[in-house]
């Protein structure tokens, strides 16, 4: 097993290695370099220190005890017959200081925790044009960590961790000051945040799986002109939050299970021109809550079986909520104001018992989706266990006959007979 | 003998038009919520709030008037050689019974023939037993009441009363409660309160079939715990059963001691 | 031998009973008298258990009977109002009686042709008259043969025919030497077939002896309103 470097001889090795690298790329071409326990290479560590730019890795079935291991040339590495690098909890595995390294088909983890290093099982250190794909990531503090990399693309990664709170564990793929990275196909599991990005700019998203996180399945905060698309998040502690950004585009994802005083489908805070298209909203005790939001579009959504569907604080301003289908949410919107800035126009409500004589679609009558109820509730959280209640729905008939508290202007004047076409659940 | 009274009083209730009507209004709203609805689970819910209102007002007031009714009839048998907990108990099961049987009968079919998943069953299932055991329940006070009041006008009135106490009043109370006392931290009460009131205990066991996710808000832990989970859930129906056998003691003991 | 014991019983502030002490004589036939009020179905129901008394005791041939009830085998009792479960037939609802009972309804033939109630027995008894209804009742009564008879009002509500097969039925038991105890405002019934009378009044029982004595031979009808006189003095 190779024994981790102090700290006072890590630099000194590091640049041993460096020059290695760079005096194997002058005099060889590319070469296949084997690990293998029984072989001629028995370490990762090894052949890393024999590999020079170019150069393919490959690591044989087996598990291999070793960390920190540190790729400081473009190399690839990949595994043949899913191998096991493991750090036993002693420590992070790979730290990528190189562009365009790869690293394919085998199993990292077992960090161990730390307070006060991020170990993580790759982490990338302000790299360019790097390939994470068909990783595993077993019982990792932190899974892949990508710090000041751009261009690089994680994809096909299953990262998973049984964490019981958020201290004890790190994010599942955490990026900080990124740019034009592409996440794609992962399943992140029993992390802290299941996707974390942080001042990570021009981002894709897509087709993830972040399930079961003590805290969000997705986390970002100031990274600009990211695109979410077609991601799972569910049963994640408290839901997605999405904090400080402008120029977001969430499309096609689903949002679900995500239950709890202070869980949500969706969180924006201060989330400024932006669109949230074609997701599916279901099952969670908030759908979509907004905070300090404008000039957000949410268009063609589904929220269905939510507790409260969309939630607006007062603070949100010129937003628009249009073809959306709101089905069997306890309460399909609520605000603490009594004013609204944001407009309804156009959306399908199940609760809606107008009627549509010109059968043109449009109901004839507006359409308030504000229950007096959700006022009550808002002021006093346990009158929740009033819901369904023979009083309360005499408050919430009074309410419609006769407004006093909810606001009027938060109305949609032309509601849909039907859901919008192609989303009726 | 106790099967002679059961026999006979059974067939004296199956013989009235009116459980059939109790029985078909169920049928036929299950039916048209369907029809109105389309879904499985707009039905229920729907349903749940007119079962919640309407079961305990059929279940007290026709218990009231029954046990008014009989007087008489209690006054022939009590003058046989029999036990007078006998008739009361025979009488409470046959008139229950009756009214729960129909009940089940019909809106279960309704909700039989329209679940689609086994969500809805289970739901279903749920909707159907807490219905039986708040009549259960209901009919259970009205004999108390029925019998411990020997004015039938006044019976019958104590027994709306009382309805539109556990129906409509007590959550009012508890929703005042909640307005004058929110600098306090009140999600204890919260949940106390409704094992106090039996129509609640039915709505919160019903609810986290149909609002779940909204009740897992405030106090979702504690919901979860209680309500989410099989133990809770038996927690809930025995509180019910205890609702039902406190009021039913309670008539027991007062129709064992009545005079005639 | 039937014997009431110092009974008291009040209804709220209405003293229905006032300490009244009655025994009832073996093989005799005992009608209790008095006006609207005075406690006399108060003293049959508590005699058959369905009241009980607030102080004093009642015995069956010297046993108290409080709260027991398979005395009641022996007894055979008329109420003064007949209502019963409608929607049960009058065969059916004999038949349910008799069930509650030990011993079958020997004489539930008879007693249907007698009071001609045999082609009434599949009708609901929602479907019956007042009148009918009480013949059901006399039928409840009669058709056990007990040692002992208690009737409330049994001839109120009869037309003429059927009071005389009543009273028949009544005489009848008498001379196979059972014991009955009923209540009367007619004062006629009451000279035809009691042999024993307790005039009740306001809670009090003003009288109690053979009905020679009561009569004077002046008749039931005069020495009542003597005995009303004398208690307005």
């Amino acid at each position: 097993m190779k024994a981790f470097p102090l700290p006072g001889f890590f630099a000194r090795w590091m640049l041993a290695s460096a020059i290695l690298c760079f005096a194997a790329q002058a005099t060889c071409a590319a070469r296949t370099i084997r690990v293998d326990r029984g072989g001629a290479v028995p370490s990762v560590a090894a052949a890393l220190r024999l590999a020079a730019p170019g150069d393919d890795i490959v690591i044989a079935a087996g598990r291999y005890e070793e960390g920190g291991l540190d790729v400081l040339c473009r190399v690839t590495i990949r595994g043949e017959g899913n191998p096991m690098v493991t750090a036993r909890g002693r420590g992070g595995v790979f730290i990528v200081r190189a562009n365009g390294v790869s690293i394919r088909d085998l199993a990292v983890g077992e960090t161990g925790r730390s307070d006060i290093e991020d170990r993580a099982a790759i982490k990338l250190v302000g790299v360019r044009d790097c390939i994470i794909e068909r990783v595993t990531v077993r019982d990792a503090f932190f899974g892949l960590y990508l710090s000041k990399s751009a261009r690089c693309t994680i994809r096909d990664c299953v990262i998973t961790r049984r964490a019981t709170n958020e201290s004890s564990s790190g994010n599942g793929i955490h990026s900080w000051s990124g740019d034009s990275l592409l996440i794609e196909n992962n399943r992140i599991e029993g992390h802290r945040d299941g996707i974390y990005l942080e001042f990570t700019k021009h981002t894709f998203v897509i087709g993830n799986t972040s399930i079961g996180n003590v805290r969000y399945g997705l986390h970002f905060m100031f990274s600009d002109d990211n695109t979410y698309e077609r991601n799972v998040f569910t049963r994640n502690g408290s839901g997605v939050a999405v904090m400080y950004t402008h120029r977001v585009h969430m499309r096609g994802n689903v949002f679900s299970r995500n239950w709890g005083g202070a869980a949500y489908g969706l969180l924006l805070k201060e989330i400024t021109d932006s669109e949230i298209e074609d997701n599916l909203f279901e099952g969670n005790t908030t759908g979509l809550y907004a905070e300090g939001g404008a000039r957000i579009l949410v268009r063609d959504n589904v929220f269905r079986g939510n507790g409260w569907a969309v939630r607006l604080m007062a603070n949100c301003t010129d937003n628009t909520f249009t073809r959306n289908a709101f089905l069997r949410n306890t309460f399909d919107v609520s605000t603490n104001s009594t004013s609204s800035s944001s407009a309804f126009r156009e959306n399908h409500w199940e609760a809606y018992r107008g009627y549509d004589l010109d059968r043109d679609g449009i109901g004839d009558v507006p359409y308030r989706p504000v229950r007096v109820f959700s006022y009550i509730v808002a002021k006093n959280p346990p009158a929740i266990v009033l819901l369904n209640s023979f009083i309360v729905g005499l408050l919430d008939v009074t309410e419609r006959v006769l407004p006093t508290i909810t606001p009027i202007a938060l109305s949609d004047a032309r509601p849909l007979m039907q859901p919008p076409r192609g989303r009726r659940p | 003998m106790i099967g002679m009274l059961f026999r006979s009083q059974l067939r004296n209730v199956l013989r009235s038009r009116w459980v059939y009507v109790h029985a078909g209004f169920f049928a036929v709203l299950g039916e048209t919520l369907y029809q109105a609805g389309g879904s499985a689970a707009g039905m229920q819910v729907a349903m749940m709030n007119i079962v919640l209102i309407v079961l305990p007002l059929i279940a007290i007031v026709y218990g009231a008037i029954y046990v008014h009714g009989a007087r008489e009839f209690y006054e022939v048998l009590a003058a046989q050689p029999v036990r007078r907990r006998d008739i009361f108990v025979s009488s409470y099961i046959v008139v229950g019974g009756a009214l729960a049987g129909c009940y089940i009968l019909g809106a279960g079919i309704p909700l039989a023939v329209h679940a689609e998943t086994c969500a809805d069953v289970a739901s279903a299932a749920m909707l159907v037993a807490a219905g039986a055991l708040l009549t259960l329940v209901f009919t259970a006070v009205a004999f108390a009441v029925a019998i411990g009041i020997h004015d039938r006008a006044r019976a019958i009135g104590a027994a709306l009363m009382l309805w539109f106490y556990f129906s409509l009043l007590y959550d009012g109370i508890v929703l005042y409660l909640f307005y004058a006392l929110s600098d306090y931290p009140a999600e204890p009460f919260a949940l106390a309160f409704t094992f106090l009131n039996p129509v609640d205990l039915a709505r919160i066991a019903l609810t986290m079939q149909f609002d779940v996710s909204a009740l897992m808000g405030y106090t979702g832990a504690v919901f979860e715990q209680l309500f989410g989970t099989g133990l809770g859930l038996a927690a809930a129906f025995a509180a019910l059963l205890l609702w039902a056998g406190v009021p039913f003691l309670i008539a027991q003991r007062l129709f064992t001691r009545r005079d005639f | 031998m039937i014997t009431l014991d110092a009974i008291t019983k009040s209804y709220g502030k209405f003293r229905a009973l006032d300490g009244v002490s009655i025994a009832f004589p073996q093989g005799g036939t005992t009608a209790l008298l008095g006006p609207n009020g005075a406690g006399k179905t108060t003293a049959l129901k508590i005699m058959l258990g369905l009241a009980r008394p607030d102080t004093g005791t009642v015995c069956w041939d010297g046993h108290r009977v409080n709260g027991a009830h398979a005395f009641r085998n022996g007894i055979g009792y008329m109420p003064q109002i007949g209502r019963f479960p409608e929607n049960l037939t009058v065969a059916e609802f004999l038949t349910m009686i008799e069930g509650l009972r030990a011993a079958p309804a020997a004489r539930l033939d008879a007693m249907l042709e007698r009071f001609e109630l045999s082609s009434q027995s599949s009708k609901r008894l929602k479907d019956l008259s007042g009148g009918t209804r009480q013949r059901v009742c006399a039928v409840m009564a009669l058709m056990f043969d007990v040692p002992v008879y208690i009737l409330d009002e049994p001839t109120s509500g009869l037309d003429p025919m059927m009071s005389r097969r009543l009273k028949d039925a009544v005489r009848a038991e008498k001379e196979a030497g059972k014991t009955v105890v009923f209540t009367s405002h007619i004062m006629s019934d009451i000279e035809e077939l009691a042999d024993h009378v307790v005039f009740l009044l306001e809670g009090r029982a003003v009288f109690d002896g053979p009905i020679e004595a009561l009569a004077g031979g002046a008749g039931v009808e005069r020495a009542i309103a003597a005995l009303l006189e004398a208690r307005a003095t």
